[in-house]
């Protein structure tokens, strides 16, 4: 795994396309594993669970900055797919009616009620605001998405905090004006 | 960058005003497009609740998991700060009893605790907690076995148990403990940065523990951090209440100065100490009390700092303190965020700015009210029970409404005049005025203490609320004037409209109430008035007369306990003795608790010391006097056409004696409507009274202070219903041989008063408890037929005359404690079939049909 990440940073393509899946079925299994054993009523985190991942697939070993980095965003993304496609899928039961399976993203809706449709609009105001400014979208991405502080998601990105508070305020400000004119 | 964002985050530096606008105007100039697009992006950075502050990642969380290593909660539970300076010997190494002292854990105020190992019989580890030397350890030990029994009771995951107490050979008290490691709950959430959810799912364990052990008849009295401690069980947090029947056991007789020494050496802070229990009133401690203290404990798990200013109530004079404690009102959790973030924003980035803002956001509203309900300075507004307490909360984390609301305009105002000590009882339109004027003024007060908006709303609605006042007096005046002159649709229909507008003004549903009772509809008058009792209502006057007898009736025996409460209040507090024999009367309606009972009994031997010649139990039968002073009069006399003197009926045909409706017309001087409590119209039909009484009455009662004392007692007080009142409470505090003798006197009287009647059952169960069988089976049968008439006469009344001259509340009287006899006497059995008990209930339900049906809407006749 840390060898993965040292060739995401060197910039080698095999590795990206190989991150991406690895993060996102170890958030999976691991969340899974989880529910099945947790007495019902019991929440997880999902930040916990992040953190959990990074150990596991990367455990203790001496990793850069900047290919922990690699990582967070990975597994940034891993978790807003896993969160809308439970958002879809709660979606589309509305429609349908059928009855509900216990998934793995579960867990999260159960820490938070978080509207379907909500999350939903917010992720394609998301893929707007990518287009117009990435270095906003990116700080967006690891702080909502991997829950990473102001100060993580700086380190990780490889700017200063007052930089990555300035992204965050501008696509704070941003995504609610955009979800306003929706 | 382009030129938007540029443009917005130098904006976002600048104060908003008239600087941004012209730097705004500047930045944009020639291009109005660009202008009103980074005016969107700076509204929409006002707003608080922006959707990406609510990450479906939980907001403390992300600080949770830092690159950082978790830190271990660290042990020092038993950390208070000590206010004697000299550190205690460490007595490691001794033993005591059965048990060897193996490390000191903890040092405070009050003593030392250490870990220790037990012997014998079992061998484990305790905790023991060794008091300084000074205290009685006798006392301390006699009130820990007191208590012993109920402790052993509780058996819950939550709570640390107490095994044993002892003293040393020197005479220092101890307590052996459950031995628990863990850091004090609010510790713990704050070093695990628990979320929001988390903390509230271990708030809610402990609300369940303090429910078990209330259950169980143990009430802690001193919940704070401290006494709640979180270890990890598998890295699942546990809390535990420690600490359960100490204070009770600790609890030095209270004056002023053990007080204070109690704050300054085993409280440390009386942040958490109720205000009842501020008073100092020791007999009047409850599980409201514990509920308090939860309420504390909770908004300091939420917002992570005290309600009130720690530096402040500490550097308080005592009675500075106290004042606090009663009256001032913390801030809501969410604005205590605000404001504390507010402070300290200079200096910390605005890194969690977001997050405090979103947590403000989540806490407004619900959480809000959940605490402050639990916080409420008066106890009757708290959660009744932590259990209740414990639902709320957890209906919050399922997202279901919860029951705790924000107090009404009218509560606000209330409650500030209370404080003013101004009364609020009677609506006239000079206080009208007043109340105009001091809503505006509460506006205006809360308008310099607050957000602007929230109290240009809080003034709207206090003037509305004036508006809405001001018409919901008038037409309560009006309903009254109608109801006298026996209009009941009209008035009735005033009423309800009057509760429509006013919803939260008691004296809507007290006015309503009030009629509904006289006229004989007593569940829908037990509703009303325990409506009234949940806006705040105040039971002291003589409109609450009989609202005992209504509520038990209609089995609303929770609000039934939170008047009695308040009447024993009143027992308590109060010198004005006139709702004395009333209170004693609704007080003795149920069989009494033990602290109860005493509170009865003392206040008979009070009133046997303060006039000297109210007679012991022994000489009340033979007839003397019992001197009164006038004004207990409307206590014990009923006022209205009760007692008529008149022979006793002959109860196989009371066609010719009829001791209920009672036309006499010798009371012509006497109002006709509204007998019965509240109006004060009523005369007191005196002379009428005093053919009531025995002869011995006329004697001449002498000279001097003691002679007019007795000759004004002889005018007026009906010596039957006191000893009937006695009798009561001797029957109910156990002393059977006394009440035997009191109520037999009042039931073989000569003639035939409202009083005979209510001694009947309750001479009943005394005969059976004597096991006098057959005595017993014959008052009952007394008690079952005098009812029967009565309600049968109320029921089939269809003169234009809707009050009878027994007041309704001795009809109900008679009707429970009629109940009860035939419970205790027959077992349950005799209240089902075709008993008189049934059809007697069956009787009141038509009656009652008939009032609001008949009556009230007019449909018939």
């Amino acid at each position: 795994m840390t060898r993965l990440l040292e060739a995401v940073e060197r910039g080698e393509q095999y590795a990206s396309e190989q991150l991406l899946p690895k993060v996102y079925d170890e958030l999976r299994r691991l969340a899974q594993q989880r529910l099945a054993n947790e007495r019902p009523g019991q929440t997880l985190q999902a930040t916990a669970l992040v953190h959990e991942v990074y150990l596991r697939l990367v455990g203790d070993s001496e990793v850069a900055w900047a290919s922990r980095g690699h990582f967070y965003a990975a597994a940034s993304e891993a978790m807003r797919r896993i969160l809308i496609d439970s958002a879809r899928r709660k979606m589309s039961l509305k429609r349908g009616g059928e009855f509900h399976r216990v998934d793995a993203s579960d867990l999260f809706e159960r820490e938070r009620e978080f509207d379907a449709a909500e999350l939903l609009s917010l992720d394609e105001a998301l893929r707007r605001l990518e287009s117009e400014d990435t270095e906003a979208h990116r700080v967006v991405m690891l702080r909502f998405f991997g829950g990473l502080t102001i100060e993580e998601a700086a380190q990780v990105m490889g700017v200063s905090v007052r930089t990555a508070k300035r992204n965050w305020s501008y696509a704070r400000a941003w995504l609610q004006r955009e979800l306003e004119c929706d | 960058m382009n030129a938007e964002k540029s443009i917005f985050l130098n904006a976002v530096e600048i104060p908003s005003g008239t600087k941004r606008d012209a730097y705004l105007s500047e930045a944009c100039r020639g291009d109005p497009d660009l202008r009103a697009s980074v005016e969107a992006l700076l509204r929409a950075h006002d707003k608080t609740a922006n959707v990406i502050d609510r990450s479906p990642v939980p907001r403390p969380l992300v600080d949770a998991y830092r690159f950082a290593e978790p830190s271990e909660p660290d042990l020092t539970r038993f950390h208070r700060p000590s206010l004697d300076a000299r550190p205690a010997l460490d007595r490691t190494g001794e033993t005591i009893d059965s048990y060897r002292l193996m490390e000191k854990i903890g040092e405070g105020g009050f003593g030392q605790v250490y870990v220790a190992e037990q012997r014998e019989p079992v061998r484990r580890r305790v905790a023991i907690k060794l008091l300084k030397p000074g205290m009685d350890s006798k006392e301390v030990i006699a009130r820990f076995e007191a208590e012993r029994q109920a402790l052993a009771m509780m058996d819950h995951p939550n709570i640390a148990k107490v095994f044993d107490a002892g003293a040393t050979p020197q005479g220092q008290p101890y307590f052996v403990m459950e031995l628990v490691r863990g850091v004090p709950i609010t510790q713990f959430c704050q070093q695990q940065r628990l979320s929001l959810r988390e903390r509230l799912a271990l708030f809610v364990s402990v609300c369940h523990a303090v429910q078990h052990a209330h259950q169980k008849g143990v009430i802690h009295r001193d919940i704070k951090p401290s006494n709640v401690l979180v270890t990890l069980h598998d890295a699942t947090p546990v809390a535990k209440v420690i600490d359960f029947g100490i204070a009770k056991a600790l609890n030095e007789p209270l004056t002023d100065k053990t007080i204070y020494t109690r704050f300054a050496q085993f409280i440390g802070t009386p942040m958490y100490m109720s205000p009842e229990q501020a008073e100092m009133n020791a007999l009047d401690v409850d599980t409201r009390s514990d509920i308090y203290s939860l309420g504390v404990l909770l908004y300091e798990i939420l917002v992570d700092t005290t309600p009130f200013d720690e530096q402040r109530l500490r550097t308080a004079s005592f009675d500075e303190m106290r004042r606090m404690i009663r009256e001032e009102d913390p801030l809501r959790p969410s604005l205590r965020i605000t404001t504390l973030h507010q402070k300290s924003s200079l200096t910390m980035g605005s890194t969690r700015e977001a997050d405090h803002r979103s947590l403000a956001h989540e806490l407004r509203g619900d959480l809000d009210w959940i605490v402050m309900k639990a916080m409420e300075k008066d106890r009757r507004r708290r959660y009744e029970s932590a259990g209740d307490l414990e639902r709320d909360v957890e209906r919050y984390l399922r997202q279901q409404p919860v029951v705790a609301r924000p107090p009404s305009p009218l509560y606000k105002l209330s409650k500030m005049i209370r404080r003013n000590k101004l009364a609020f009882v009677s609506m006239t339109s000079v206080m009208l005025a007043l109340i105009v004027g001091t809503a505006v003024s509460v506006a205006m007060m809360i308008e310099a203490r607050n957000a602007e908006a929230e109290a240009r709303q809080l003034r709207n609605e206090a003037i509305q609320f004036a508006d809405h006042l001001k018409e919901a007096n008038v037409l309560l005046d009006s309903a009254r004037a109608n109801a006298d002159q026996q209009r009941f649709a009209e008035a009735y229909a005033q009423y309800t409209r009057s509760t429509e507008i006013m919803p939260n003004h008691y004296l809507t549903w007290s006015g309503r109430g009030s009629m509904l009772a006289r006229l004989g509809a007593w569940r829908a008058a037990a509703s009303d008035f325990e409506k009234a009792l949940d806006l705040g209502a105040q039971a002291n006057n003589p409109g609450w007369w009989g609202v005992p007898h209504l509520l038990l009736h209609a089995e609303k025996s929770e609000a039934f306990e939170r008047l009695a409460d308040e009447f024993e209040q009143q027992l308590r507090d109060s010198d004005d003795f006139a709702q004395l024999g009333m209170i004693v009367r609704s007080l003795a309606l149920v069989p009494c608790s033990s602290d109860r009972q005493a509170l009865l009994t003392r206040v008979i031997e009070d009133l046997k010391g303060q006039f000297p010649f109210i007679p012991d139990a022994g000489i009340f039968g033979v007839g003397l006097p019992a001197p009164f002073p006038q004004n207990i009069l409307p206590g014990l006399g009923i006022p209205g056409k009760l007692e008529l003197g008149r022979d006793r009926p002959n109860l196989q045909g009371l066609d010719n004696q009829d001791p209920i409706r009672g036309r006499n017309q010798e009371w012509s001087g006497i109002p006709r409507p509204f007998a019965g409590p509240g109006n004060p119209q009523n005369g007191f039909p005196i002379d009428d009274i005093r053919k009531g009484f025995n002869r011995r009455e006329r004697r001449d009662p002498g000279d001097g202070p003691l002679g007019e004392m007795r000759r004004m007692n002889l005018r007026g007080f009906p010596m039957q219903l006191s000893n009937y009142i006695f009798g009561l409470v001797r029957y109910r505090t156990g002393n059977l041989a006394d009440a035997k003798m009191l109520l037999r006197s009042v039931a073989n009287q000569q003639r035939f008063f409202a009083s005979t009647a209510l001694a009947y059952p309750v001479l009943a169960m005394t005969e059976h408890a004597l096991g006098e069988a057959e005595e017993a089976d014959r008052y009952l049968k007394l008690a079952e037929e005098i009812e029967s008439q009565w309600i049968s006469d109320l029921l089939a009344d269809e003169s234009d005359n809707q009050f009878i001259s027994i007041p309704w509340f001795d009809i109900i009287e008679v009707h429970l404690l009629r109940q009860e006899a035939e419970r205790v006497i027959r077992g349950r059995n005799a209240l089902t079939g075709e008993s008189t008990s049934s059809q007697i209930a069956s009787l009141l339900e038509q009656l009652e049909y008939k009032v609001m049906n008949e009556t009230i809407l007019g449909t018939s006749r």
